[in-house]
């Protein structure tokens, strides 16, 4: 393959960004999980690669999805946790075009429906949140009235943190989330006009974005694979001349491409429906390449010293803790369902994936 | 020289969204115009069982054959990607289009590529009117995955070569008109070595074709066995015992293409059609649709890749491959479930559901088998 990644745009400002993100972490200690304070994360902050997509009239470096994807990508295959972009970005997104600043301590919250808003008060029970600290305030989609019918009127709400309001946990991976409980919680109501399309594009960027995540952890997972059936030899021969081995092997890489492909596209198009596929493709990959990658590095990639483990651990943490295969696809499919010109038309809804469709 | 053929509009021409945008739906306005006659009914695997040399002649006077093939033999001189948008809506339609199908995929190419000027002027300008059916030989009976064991053998004689062997597997070698043969001509060296490729012209005397029914009786494999069949040295395509080097680029332009994931879309169509409200099935029909995008676009980036003219990647070629050709083989099973979960199937329906059973063996075999393609990935792996 020109590179193992022939599915992904061979572009030198892209492996740049990459190399500048990996150089910017490379002083942390493995299984970190980096804190505001710490000065890998201040040094990233003075870098902006924390904004990095958010444009320039909102105060950030600007980028293409592409750019987004790829900084995500690389700090998923490095062995140090910190939020990296997404806090940014959702917040943008849920921001839309309100004339409202993208301070960092702004943390977004994307609730699988959105919390009720009753006489300026909001009560949900939101689990999973990262939780990195640094947090002052949340921004949270609320619909005004309880009868959740199809005349509610969307809002997005700002509220300030309150610390007893969270409860903090850690993830498979080992990275800090929480479950906040909001009971009756004042807020500060930001825009009056939003709708359910408008949150399924959020939704779509937070897909993709975990989408992108899982590929940069599944090509460190291959890449791990590949070198250990190179070097372990048993019955004589190194484990890559094994027949066997090399059709797991094969699997893993043609998981990890599809992936690739996947996010490629959606990077591309910037169409919610493909960026749903991302996300279900790359959660299929996880379950795939993470048993096939523990199966052919046998009993060293269950111990807690060997790398395999941290990467893995991540394929099943990000893929659980959103139930991404199940989720993904019904919001793919909820897409498909609302655009009437191509329901039922397999073919064109394909097409419609790319951004395009056949015009009635 | 020809005149620029076909109705490629200056637009089509262009590289961008747009122009291959403008290709699809002419392509698309051809083929309703070709099912509102009444000249074909979608049939899944088409490219291959899909046999119409009327068909073919009239998507060539579209400019749709060869349309990778320079103007002066006749071709539209357009990209890979051009003719990748043809060739998807074909195939998605199920549209007959075994009659050129190897010429058009890759004869034409690899006589361009090595050809004689001689040979590319007799036989290209004719792929590009879909006018000449060619037959591949290349499996024998002892020699399938493991290619390089072919037996057939051409010995050098005055003007040419002298054949005697047997090929298998190769498609409509009984209704073509000429046929492919990779023969050894030289014993000495590895076995990859002293392997070339000759054009026989069909019929011939000294040529048997004889039929191999598939599973369903029909028959549109063949035995070939050829005895002192005399091959002209002009029909030598390419370099004397450079075959294998050639073959091996041919398989990649014959693996990457849209074939390797869509040969089961006439049928995933009509059922999903048959969805359509069925909200219990929305699950199924998702995950479907999430895995074609993704393989329609690594398709497609093989294809751009080879844009500039240049071969397709092995590598990526066979990840398409093994992982498109699978997905088929698994969306049959899931057309059966689909079908039967929404109504009793059409008479046409039924037609497709067969189909789809019957051809599904040879998808994850023809053109390189599964195992093969993961071997040639994991290697390159450890590289």
């Amino acid at each position: 393959m020109s590179g193992r990644d022939f599915f992904w745009p061979d572009d030198p400002d892209l492996r740049v960004l990459a190399d500048s993100v990996r150089e910017s972490v490379s002083a942390a200690e493995r299984g970190a999980v980096l804190a505001p304070d710490n000065d890998i994360w201040q040094r990233w902050i003075a870098m902006e690669f924390d904004r990095v997509g958010l444009p320039e009239r909102f105060g950030g470096p600007g980028g293409t999805l592409h750019d987004v994807v790829t900084v995500e990508m690389t700090l998923a295959a490095v062995p140090v946790s910190l939020p990296a972009l997404a806090t940014t970005v959702l917040t943008h997104e849920l921001l839309g075009d309100l004339d409202h600043p993208r301070e960092r301590g702004l943390l977004p919250l994307l609730p699988q429906r959105p919390a009720p808003l009753v006489d300026g008060r909001v009560t949900a029970r939101i689990d999973g949140v990262w939780w990195y600290g640094g947090t002052s305030s949340l921004l949270l989609p609320v619909v005004l009235g309880l009868d959740g019918g199809s005349a509610q009127a969307w809002s997005l709400a700002r509220l300030d943190i309150d610390e007893k309001d969270v409860v903090v946990s850690e993830n498979l991976a080992g990275e800090p989330r929480a479950r906040l409980d909001l009971r009756e919680r004042r807020v500060t109501v930001l825009d009056a006009h939003w709708a359910l399309s408008r949150y399924r594009k959020v939704q779509a960027t937070a897909v993709l974005l975990t989408a992108a995540r899982l590929v940069g952890a599944l090509r460190e997972v291959r890449d791990l694979t590949v070198t250990y059936v190179a070097e372990r030899r048993q019955f004589d021969r190194p484990l890559a001349v094994h027949p066997v081995v090399q059709q797991g092997l094969a699997e893993i890489a043609e998981q990890v491409s599809a992936a690739l492909a996947a996010l490629d596209l959606a990077a591309r198009t910037g169409h919610a429906g493909q960026a749903f596929a991302a996300g279900h493709r790359a959660a299929e990959a996880a379950g795939v390449v993470a048993r096939l990658s523990h199966q052919l590095q046998g009993a060293m990639g269950t111990s807690r010293e060997y790398p395999l483990g941290l990467y893995t651990r991540r394929l099943w943490a990000w893929t659980d803790e959103t139930d991404l295969v199940e989720r993904s696809l019904a919001l793919l499919q909820q897409e498909v369902n609302e655009r009437t010109e191509v329901r039922g038309d397999l073919w064109a809804a394909v097409e419609a994936l790319r951004g395009s469709g056949r015009p009635a | 020289m020809s005149p620029p053929r076909g109705n490629a509009t200056e637009h089509e021409r262009v590289i961008t969204p747009e122009a291959f945008e403008q290709l699809r739906l002419r392509t698309r306005r051809f083929i309703d115009e070709e099912l509102a006659a009444g000249h074909f009914e979608p049939q899944c695997d088409s490219w291959l069982i899909g046999f119409d040399r009327e068909f073919s002649r009239r998507l060539a006077a579209q400019g749709m054959v060869g349309m990778t093939l320079p103007e002066r033999f006749g071709g539209a001189g357009l990209t890979a990607l051009h003719r990748f948008v043809v060739i998807e809506e074909l195939l998605a339609a199920g549209a007959p289009l075994a009659a050129h199908w190897f010429a058009e995929r890759q004869v034409g190419p690899a006589m361009m590529r090595y050809g004689s000027e001689d040979m590319q002027k007799e036989w290209l300008p004719r792929i590009a009117r879909g006018e000449v059916c060619f037959a591949i030989g290349l499996s024998e009976p002892d020699a399938g995955s493991d290619l390089a064991a072919v037996r057939t053998r051409a010995e050098p004689v005055e003007g040419g070569f002298r054949l005697h062997g047997t090929k298998i597997w190769s498609s409509n070698a009984h209704r073509c008109d000429a046929i492919v043969v990779l023969a050894r001509t030289s014993d000495e060296g590895r076995k990859h070595a002293g392997l070339t490729q000759l054009v026989v012209r069909l019929p011939d005397p000294t040529v048997t074709v004889s039929p191999i029914q598939s599973i369903d009786g029909q028959h549109h494999f063949n035995e070939v066995v050829f005895e002192d069949t005399l091959v002209g040295k002009n029909d030598v395509l390419g370099t004397v015992g450079a075959g294998w080097r050639q073959v091996v680029g041919e398989l990649a332009f014959e693996r990457s293409g849209p074939e390797r994931y869509l040969s089961t879309m006439p049928l995933l169509r009509a059922v999903v059609a048959k969805t359509n409200g069925r909200h219990d099935l929305d699950r199924a029909v998702a995950d479907l649709l999430s895995h074609i995008s993704t393989l329609r676009h690594m398709s497609e980036q093989v294809a751009r890749s080879m844009s500039d003219g240049s071969a397709p990647d092995p590598v990526a070629a066979s990840v398409v491959k093994d992982l498109g050709t699978r997905l088929e083989v698994e969306t049959v099973d899931l057309a059966h479930r689909l079908a039967r979960a929404v109504d009793t199937p059409s008479p046409r329906l039924t037609r497709l559901l067969r189909e789809a059973r019957v051809q599904a063996p040879g998808f994850t075999i023809r053109g390189g088998a599964s195992e093969i393609l993961r071997a040639i990935i994991a290697k390159e792996l450890v590289r």
